[in-house]
């Protein structure tokens, strides 16, 4: 049953405090996948997205449903890490991470069609991916994973919906070009 | 979604798979945090800071003088003139410095039909309203003041007009003076001419007299 988030949250304004607990268990992985996506280590983005539900709550009462509240919370979630990343300089980022991540991909996960794509090539786009900003990899997986809508992307990160469009075109372009130059490469 | 997108998103789905918290009590962590801060609360807190400062507005409206709180600056305020002769048709751009309590505040700027619009240009800690009172108060100063205005300006205008006149007068002057300079002139061709008729007449009597001797 479709439960009215405004509703919910006037209920959570007038003390029932409980019942935030809906947001986290609907919103919380996304929250996660976005923030460890952003910091690259786990165990900091497991307190951030913790942090992040605080913060939710505490400005619930400004929430004014001009954006959707999955929207709302995943713009505070993507500032929160962006104020994370500013304060710890990026030699502190796990980048070794990135394995402990592929260890627990599930092949099951992936439908028959994608079985047949050109495993190199995605091993290539899978390189490639490393050298994308924190905003270009942002954008790609609010886009294909999370398959969150470019006027919302564009919304989470404060820009406007046609950057993140142009910018979402340049990224393909630049993996493209990436895969190209390695293939090149290869060939030699 | 194309195969380059499909590609895209595997590729991402290997290097960034969801996530899950290890930590599987985080939302009772949360759950605690908030707890001890209601979200509405903190508008128990507004409310508060709202009306001390209401208080504090009350207060200085109730002790300080009410000249102290507005401060007027540079303002219209359009006041009523009848006194406006209806010979004279165009507004008046020259300026007229208002006094009230011996301190210029107001000077007129441009007058329309039966209204003049009063531009208060010095800073004063007088209201609207004191201002207003104030103008009507010496109104008919005022207005006494806007129609010695007009009475200089039909002075000037009675200047120009007898200037005219004068430079009428000159002119005909001049004109006559021409007519007896050509006059004069005439009379000269004329005396001129006689003169050389009887030089003529002169020249040939002495010839003739010449001729008979010899």
């Amino acid at each position: 049953m479709e439960v009215n988030e405004q509703k919910l949250i006037q209920s959570i304004l007038h003390g029932n405090t409980e019942r935030y607990r809906y947001f986290m268990q609907k919103y919380g992985t996304q929250v996660l996948a976005l923030i460890v996506r952003m910091v690259k280590d786990r165990q900091d983005a497991e307190e951030l997205t913790q942090d992040v539900f605080v913060k939710v709550f505490n400005a619930l009462s400004d929430f004014r449903g001009e954006a959707s509240f999955r929207t709302w919370l995943m713009r505070i979630a993507y500032n929160t890490a962006q104020s994370y990343l500013r304060k710890h300089k990026p030699g502190i980022i796990k980048l070794k991470d990135d394995e402990q991540f592929s260890e627990s991909v599930n092949d099951k996960d992936l439908d028959d069609e994608e079985k047949e794509l050109d495993e190199q090539r995605i091993m290539q786009l899978y390189s490639a991916i490393d050298y994308l900003s924190l905003d270009e990899k942002t954008i790609i997986t609010q886009y294909y994973l999370e398959e969150v809508l470019l006027k919302d992307i564009a919304f989470i990160m404060d820009i406007e919906p046609g950057t993140v469009y142009t910018r979402l075109h340049r990224i393909k372009k630049k993996l493209h070009n990436m895969i190209k130059r390695t293939e090149d490469e290869q060939r030699r | 979604m194309n195969k380059e997108d499909k590609e895209i998103r595997k590729a991402l789905n290997i290097k960034y798979p969801t996530p899950q918290f290890q930590q599987k009590d985080w939302q009772s962590v949360v759950i605690k945090r908030i707890s001890n801060k209601p979200a509405s609360r903190r508008h128990i807190g507004w409310w508060i800071a709202a009306a001390v400062m209401a208080c504090l507005i009350l207060l200085t409206f109730t002790l300080c003088p009410k000249t102290d709180i507005k401060t007027v600056s540079s303002r219209q305020i359009i006041a009523t003139n009848n006194s406006r002769p209806e010979k004279t048709k165009q507004p008046i751009i020259r300026s007229i410095k208002q006094k009230i309590d011996d301190k210029p505040i107001a000077v007129i700027q441009q007058k329309h039909h039966h209204q003049t619009h009063v531009k208060v240009l010095t800073n004063t800690t007088m209201t609207e309203d004191e201002i207003a009172f104030a103008i009507n108060k010496n109104k008919e100063d005022f207005n006494r003041q806007i129609a010695s205005f007009y009475t200089d300006i039909e002075s000037d205008i009675e200047k120009y007009n007898r200037d005219d006149d004068i430079k009428g007068q000159i002119s005909s002057i001049y004109s006559e003076i021409n007519l007896e300079i050509d006059k004069l002139n005439r009379e000269v061709t004329a005396q001129n001419a006689e003169v050389a008729r009887m030089m003529v007449q002169l020249q040939y009597e002495q010839n003739a007299k010449a001729t008979n001797n010899q």
